[in-house]
């Protein structure tokens, strides 16, 4: 037997460790080159088509500028706050970021995004977008991200089964409730509209709360909800399915995919969604004819809707690279970079002046979202209001929903939670 | 009426049957359901009616896979971290394990404990030190960078696992060795580590397993999409809400499995032999 010392097992251990590290170590640190800047940019284009769009914006970009370089990194929306921080506090935070409005307050407040108000102001932006689509990204007056597209509430119908009815679209709260129970064929597995009560169904809620006049909060950011109104918008919303059983009996777990595959595969004539899934739509249905878009309806008070912005910053750019990374994000308002990527994704655009474009205006399928994107602001939003709608909006909705308490009942436990969650 | 003891016994059998063919097709039914969505093209996953069997059975779901530009880099980041983290785990898991087991050393139970605290943080409170260490020494976006992120909460476990095998490995057979000339080291490679092998078996499965499916981490150290790997790809191919692709996700679920059970039946004879001695161990 020949003898393995404890110098041979150590210098193998070694070697194996050596072994196992070898080639796999990082090469020189990255140089910074000023003349041909590479910009890093996070974004949460994930879906298939939207991420195919993003990459022939990427590809025009690069046509436009050929010496910038874009380092594109996508993060899962879930996941991003996490490493957005982990990198900010690392100093290695990216040198522009997809910022969503929700996120922005403490993107800025950990120091993870720069002040461009003088950059907006310079490059004229602020004439090209309206001013409310800047409110999501401004703090103390201070503009931290440039809109670069929408999310526009809208509703999809079954084109082909209104015209067979010979129904129009519903434009207000009644005529829905008539559309809805009219399309309505349980023995052949139909329902008038797929209503949203699983994960997400919360945000509707509060819309439909706040269009039948009830706000939430109030300029100060007080509680405001006001008890009547309120219990109307519920009443009116949860009797789709309780009173007129015009909405799929599982609607208490409906989420987006169950509710986007209802329509898909004709259980269900209308849908409330944004304009973000008209592409899956388009892919699934076909352009034309089987399905259209039309205004969601409009309640006593304003219409069933929000816009929301999503908006791109300058977070922490190496030397060289601010003016690059500031022409990435302004490229993502030029109009033809919106209305080149509403096309390949149907994500809308957030200037004004697409309105004026031919191919959205010839467009019948954009004309809802035209008609809406200017008319509402983005949803209700205050320190709290994510915990709130989730963890007392949605439950209460869903015990209305099976029947086991009262508009009124809901409410009044929203109205509490309200308060707690303003009171912080 | 009172069963006779027969009739009692049979039916006991019948009902413990029963239980454990349940429990088989519980276990069993999300993965069966993978591989058969797996198999189907997304029109015959959204239909108005459900169809548990594929009506035109396709491999086309992995051959799309297979054919995207980033599953090669996403596969063998994964194959090659993996292996690197197990080596790493079990070469100082094991040097770790034995000297714990053999030894009585000042701090040695102090160490002990701290190796299981490390397990008992939650992993997020470690990504910001962790990050910042391995910024700092150019880790970030490379293979062995990650294999080390790893090893910092998996190694605690490998020791623990290995030194309760060591335990049960008399420490008469290694002075028997030593008697016959071997040294310490030879004991050890000779005597206690053959010994010791369906425990290092169990020890290795159960590292490549934690570091095949590990996601934080392989999201939070890589910054480019060469250096990710197949958790994090599989999570973005998940989507977030929009078209979700289920035929090419299903096939994904499938091949994330795959390794890990070709691996487990190489190892199955030693794994289940481990995992018994650990089991019985008193």
């Amino acid at each position: 037997m020949s003898k393995l010392t404890r110098r041979d097992f150590l210098k193998g251990s070694a070697a194996a460790t050596a072994a196992l590290a070898g080639n796999t170590l990082p090469g020189a640190a990255r140089l910074l080159a000023q003349d041909n800047p590479t910009v890093d940019y996070w974004h949460g284009f994930i879906a298939e088509f939207v991420h195919a769009g993003f990459e022939v914006v990427l590809e025009q970009f690069h046509q436009a500028n050929p010496d910038i370089t874009i380092n594109p990194l996508t993060v899962p929306n879930s996941e991003f706050m996490t490493k957005f921080t982990t990198s900010v506090v690392g100093n290695a935070a990216p040198d522009t970021t997809m910022a969503a409005p929700t996120r922005i307050p403490d993107m800025v407040a950990i120091g993870g995004l720069q002040d461009i108000s003088g950059r907006v102001s310079e490059a004229g932006l602020m004439d090209a977008i309206p001013a409310a689509h800047w409110d999501g990204a401004t703090i103390d007056g201070a503009i931290y991200g440039v809109p670069s597209f929408m999310f526009v509430d809208w509703m999809y119908y079954r084109a082909d089964w209104f015209e067979e009815a010979g129904l129009d679209p519903p434009t207000t709260w009644e005529a829905f409730t008539e559309a809805a129970i009219a399309m309505t064929d349980p023995e052949n597995g139909r329902y008038g509209f797929g209503m949203r009560g699983g994960n997400g169904g919360q945000g509707f809620v509060t819309k439909v709360i706040e269009a039948f006049g009830s706000p939430i909060i109030d300029d100060m950011g007080q509680p405001a909800m006001d008890f009547d109104k309120a219990v109307a918008g519920l009443r009116w919303y949860t009797d789709l399915h309780t009173e007129h059983g015009a909405v799929p009996p599982s609607v208490a777990n409906d989420s987006f995919r169950q509710l986007m595959e209802a329509f898909q595969t004709g259980q269900t004539a209308m849908l409330w969604h944004h304009t973000g899934s008209l592409a899956e739509m388009r892919t699934v249905l076909g352009e034309e004819g089987t399905f259209s878009t039309a205004l969601r309806p409009q309640g006593p008070e304003k219409q069933i809707a929000s816009a929301t912005p999503s908006y791109n910053g300058i977070s922490m750019p190496g030397d060289g690279e601010e003016d690059a990374s500031w022409e990435w994000i302004k490229y993502w308002s030029e109009v033809d970079t919106q209305v080149n990527f509403l096309e390949l994704t149907g994500y809308f655009p957030s200037s004004a002046l697409v309105a004026e474009d031919e191919r959205v205006q010839g467009n019948p399928l954009y004309a809802a979202a035209l008609a809406t994107v200017n008319e509402v602001g983005p949803p209700t939003r205050f320190p709290g209001s994510p915990g709130w709608e989730r963890n007392v909006v949605l439950p209460n909705f869903q015990r209305v929903l099976l029947g086991e308490i009262t508009p009124e009942d809901a409410v009044e436990i929203m109205m509490e939670g309200l308060e707690e969650a303003v009171s912080g | 009426m009172q069963l006779s003891f027969r009739a009692t016994q049979r039916l006991s059998r019948f009902l413990t049957a029963a239980v454990l063919v349940f429990a088989g097709i519980f276990a069993l039914f999300p993965m069966v359901w993978t591989g058969l969505t797996s198999l189907k093209l997304n029109t015959d996953v959204i239909t108005a009616e459900m169809q548990y069997l594929p009506h035109n059975p396709t491999l086309e779901n992995y051959f799309e896979l297979w054919s995207r530009k980033s599953f090669v880099t996403l596969f063998g980041n994964s194959v090659v971290i993996t292996f690197m983290t197990v080596s790493l785990c079990l070469l100082v898991g094991t040097s770790a394990a034995y000297a714990f087991s053999r030894y009585r050393f000042t701090g040695r139970n102090a160490a002990l404990v701290g190796f299981l605290l490390i397990r008992m943080f939650p992993m997020v409170l470690m990504l910001i030190p962790l990050f910042i260490i391995m910024r700092n020494l150019h880790l970030l976006n490379t293979r062995v960078g990650l294999a080390l992120a790893y090893t910092t909460f998996l190694l605690p476990i490998a020791t623990w696992m290995l030194k309760g095998f060591f335990d049960a490995i008399p420490p008469d057979l290694e002075d028997a060795a030593r008697i016959d000339g071997a040294t310490r080291a030879g004991a050890i490679v000779r005597v206690v580590l053959p010994l010791a092998a369906p425990g290092v078996a169990a020890t290795a499965v159960l590292t490549a397993i934690a570091a095949w499916n590990e996601f934080l981490f392989a999201l939070m150290f890589t910054t480019n999409e060469a250096s990710q790997t197949w958790p994090v790809g599989l999570h973005l191919l998940v989507g977030e809400e929009f078209n979700l692709p289920w035929g090419l996700l299903s096939a994904g679920g499938m091949i994330s499995i795959a390794p890990i059970i070709v691996f487990f039946v190489l190892a199955q004879k030693s794994l289940v032999r481990g995992l018994m001695q650990g089991a019985v161990k008193g």
